[in-house]
């Protein structure tokens, strides 16, 4: 039942904020309230929950917990960085939806209904794209969209049925599994944005979506990159001509990710496009996970995925927190950012730290598994490559940073905490009520000037020695003025605890490790699935079964679930089948 | 005794065929309701009671979120290029093929649900491949309606939840076209902005000695980007001080810190658009004799505004 509120939490999260969309403040408080309330019903997921909905079970697992917790926690803090650097109206409703079709993909024992579901999860990205609607470029990002979805929906069912289906009549089996096999991957490729198919997000990063950017390009590929990844190893995991041409060119496609993706970082003058590029060569991984077809792959994979929506949210929301306390994305404005918001230098160094780790850490050793099980041994010094030209960019934000600051950098306000001084009032009597008049409203102040100012002190009286008199402010006002006084202090704050959180999932924390190794409940289903057109297993083992089929699922009857393809090597690791509760 | 599944197949075609090529937005409509309910028939057997309630039931609501979208912004459809009687050969066509051909064998489901789904498939094409986000819409519905006919075939029954996910997905379909059309600004937007041109200050001239400029030029005109790259087509009565184009506000949110520029201007066509006759010089003693030299030297490259340091949207990356 946990699971079964969970996904009501997130459905009547999404139609009450939807419905709340006219009211500014109600829109954000339910926003808000729907967003912790899914997040603390994903915490309390139960790994063993098994929910029956007509033929199909609904099977939580760790992992499947712990993805759908870091999804909420991610969302609750990004919406909670919008209270204070612009609120994206949209984003807590689509992601509610999101959350809830990403809840049944991942949960369900059924092939189709998963990769249906897995679709239907990747079309609130609309949502958050419609916002620049009624402009020539939001015209532009509305078509990629649309074709974008109808990319992903013809392959997964396209995928799902090749998965079901074992009767087709070709002489060579493997095609028609390398047509799925490709169909699929550039599914994930185009929907994450990797090269060659970036323009639609390189576009969406010139629109201003600010916060919005990471539904369409971290959360979305992401949960529907997991659902791709979970039959990878068992279904694809076969030789054959064809499928190993269609590996070769969904190869070309990772290496030119990783590759061009950090060029675009390191050649683009604004932080949200340095950003974009920045997730796009991360994707990179997820296609190399697809190529991999390795069951050794699947916990690297994982956990990269686990990562990757964390410390990509934290990026984003770096993003975001310093073109607004700067007023201006563009680095050449941005000389000097580091001097005056050390708290988000902090954030980005963990942000890195997440992102590439070092030697020895889960999430370099995740990332280094799948450059080796992705790609031809003589190419494993992509791996390299690409966290030094990671490193590259990253270092290029730093460096700027501690440049002598900009005009605009100067104007802005540091991001250390202050407290209000209070204005000097003369010499005639006020109140605080007389005070808060005369005082402009901080909100009209420029960021980091949000003081109160001060009123010159009579020359007369100040000519007979008479110490001005201050403002008599009650504590609730003070810290009312504290408060938006150190909005920027606040911003800085919660992007720089989202990179501590990527930091520490990265490092294996919070049972990272644990949970990547188990996966979703497909995982163990289409272990259970007989190979298409019979295709023996080649080289590379393949998930297997670590219990009976769940009962209630429509798998097609299962002449022999011990196909050559499953290793018991595969099963390493792999966490307890959920309980079916029968 | 024609059996359901084939009358409903036969169904889905016609609504998709209405879909494609009505040009009424609520032909459309409801052609694409048609499909999109009697696909959930094109079974044997019939799924149960409650899953076809629930794909009929997605079916309307996706239907009602488009018929919202219609009426509230007076939307019509581009309508088939190859007209009715073509799109429907085309149809009938891959739904024939449908019935010849057998890529899995035995087939799991009635042969009709692949003919309709090949039918409905081939029909989505065209609007995909269109600029039409409202057409693509109704491609993507058609497309996700004769995918799962497919996996209906191939696969056999369907579950429950399978029923009520394509519903759901149906509605995000919908709902993603509806929030993605061009509102009725944007749809203004080539009449009162889109086309309207850029103003410009011209350079300065530099005046000759002792020739006194009768006129200096008006503000060059830059064309709008979408006039530039083809899309509309310039007005012929511009108004003689045109507004700058307005910066695009984005829809219902609240952090627009930064404003998009304009879409890029490639520079050929810019000069070729930005290059209007200067008025004549005129020399103190009468008007000067013209010549094509002249003229080219006197044109001045104009100059757009300041403050667009960021680059175009449009630029490929």
């Amino acid at each position: 039942m946990t699971l079964i509120a969970f996904l009501l939490v997130c459905v009547f999260g999404m139609l009450l904020g939807l419905l709340a969309q006219p009211y500014a403040r109600l829109s954000r408080l339910v926003a808000i309230g729907s967003v912790a309330g899914a997040l603390m019903a994903a915490l309390l997921i139960n790994p063993d929950d098994t929910t029956t909905v007509g033929e199909v079970q609904l099977a939580a697992s760790w992992f499947v917990g712990f993805f759908l917790t870091a999804l909420a926690a991610s969302c609750l803090l990004l919406c909670l960085i919008g209270l204070l650097t612009g609120w994206p109206e949209r984003l807590a409703p689509a992601a509610l939806a999101m959350l809830a079709g990403v809840g049944i993909a991942i949960s369900s024992t059924d092939p189709t209904v998963t990769v249906v579901a897995a679709a239907a999860a990747t079309a609130p990205a609309a949502l958050v794209a419609s916002r620049i609607r009624s402009t020539p470029l939001g015209v532009t990002v509305g078509i990629a969209e649309m074709r974008t979805l109808a990319l992903v929906i013809a392959a997964s069912l396209l995928a799902a049925v090749t998965i079901l289906n074992t009767n087709w009549n070709s002489d060579d089996p493997t095609f028609v599994l390398a047509l799925a096999f490709l169909v699929l991957a550039a599914a994930v490729a185009v929907r994450s944005g990797a090269v060659p198919f970036h323009v639609p997000a390189a576009l969406l990063s010139r629109s201003g979506e600010g916060l919005g950017l990471v539904l369409s390009l971290v959360w979305i590929p992401t949960s529907f990159g997991l659902v791709a990844l979970s039959w990878n190893a068992s279904i694809f995991g076969v030789p054959g001509d064809w499928l190993d041409r269609a590996v070769v060119a969904v190869q070309v496609v990772a290496v030119s990710t990783l590759i061009f993706g950090a060029v675009g970082a390191m050649l683009h003058d604004e932080i949200e496009e340095i950003a974009v590029y920045s997730i796009v060569q991360d994707t990179g991984f997820v296609l190399l996970a697809l190529t991999a077809r390795d069951a050794d792959a699947m916990p690297a994979a994982r956990l990269w995925l686990l990562v990757f929506v964390i410390a990509k949210s934290a990026l984003v929301a770096w993003v975001a927190t310093a073109s607004w306390a700067f007023q201006t994305s563009n680095l050449g404005e941005l000389r000097g950012w580091l001097r005056r918001a050390p708290l988000l230098g902090l954030a980005l160094v963990a942000i890195v730290v997440a992102t590439l780790g070092w030697p020895g850490s889960a999430v370099f050793e995740a990332r280094a598994t799948l450059v080796q099980l992705g790609l031809p041994g003589w190419m494993d010094f992509l791996g390299l490559a690409a966290i030094l030209l990671s490193l590259a960019y990253y270092a290029r934000l730093l460096a700027v940073g501690l440049l002598p600051p900009t005009v605009a950098v100067r104007r802005a306000g540091a991001d250390w905490p202050r407290w209000p001084r209070l204005p000097q009032l003369g010499h005639e009597s006020a109140d605080a009520d007389a005070v808060a008049r005369a005082v402009p409203a901080l909100d009209d102040l420029p960021l980091g000037q949000a003081e109160p100012v001060a009123k010159p002190v009579e020359p007369e009286a100040e000519a007979e020695g008479v110490p001005p008199r201050r403002a008599r402010f009650s504590i609730r006002h003070r810290l009312a003025m504290a408060w938006r006084l150190n909005r920027p202090f606040e911003a800085s704050a919660l992007v720089l605890a989202t990179a501590l959180i990527a930091a520490v999932v990265a490092f294996g924390g919070f049972g990272a490790s644990g949970a990547s190794q188990s996966g979703i409940t497909l995982d163990q289903t289409t272990g259970l699935l007989p190979n298409p057109g019979g295709v023996e297993s080649g080289s590379g083992p393949a998930a297997a079964p670590t219990a009976e089929p769940t009962s209630g699922t429509t798998l097609p009857p299962q002449p022999s679930t011990t196909t050559p393809s499953q290793s018991p090597s595969a099963t390493a690791g792999a966490s307890p089948a959920p309980d079916t509760g029968d | 005794m024609i059996d359901p599944p084939v009358l409903a197949a036969i169904a889905v075609v016609i609504g998709g065929v209405a879909a494609v090529t009505a040009r009424d937005g609520r032909i459309v409509v409801l052609g694409l309701m048609l499909a999109a309910v009697t696909s959930s028939l094109v079974a044997s057997p019939l799924p149960d009671s409650l899953a076809v309630t629930a794909r009929i039931l997605g079916a309307m609501l996706a239907s009602y979120l488009l018929w919202a979208t219609v009426t509230s912004a007076s939307l019509d459809s581009a309508g088939s290029e190859i007209g009715l009687v073509a799109q429907g050969a085309v149809a009938v066509a891959a739904f024939a093929i449908g019935l010849a051909i057998e890529p899995v064998d035995p087939l799991a489901g009635p042969i009709v649900a692949q003919a309709a789904g090949f039918s409905l498939v081939t029909l989505a094409m065209a609007p995909l491949a269109g600029r039409d986000v409202f057409r693509m819409g109704v491609g993507v519905a058609l497309l996700t309606l004769g995918s799962s006919l497919l996996v209906g075939a191939w696969s056999g029954p369907t579950p429950a939840l399978e029923q009520l996910a394509m519903a759901a997905l149906l509605v995000g379909i919908a709902g993603a076209t509806s929030v993605l059309v061009p509102t009725a600004r944007a749809e203004a937007a080539p009449a009162g902005q889109a086309n309207e041109p850029l103003t410009a200050e011209p350079q300065p001239s530099q005046p000759i000695a002792g020739e006194p400029v009768a006129a200096q030029p008006g503000p060059v005109e830059i064309p709008a980007p979408a006039v530039v790259s083809g899309a509309f087509r310039p007005l012929a009565d511009a108004p003689a001080e045109p507004e700058p184009m307005p910066r695009p506000e984005p829809e219902g949110q609240s952090q627009s810190r930064r404003p998009m520029t304009a879409d890029p201007i490639e520079p050929d066509a810019w000069a070729a658009w930005a290059a209007p006759e200067p008025e004549p010089r005129r020399r103190s003693a009468g008007p000067v004799r013209r010549t094509p030299a002249s003229n080219q030297a006197e044109k001045k490259p104009a100059t757009r505004k300041p403050g667009r340091s960021r680059p175009n949207p449009g630029d490929k990356p």
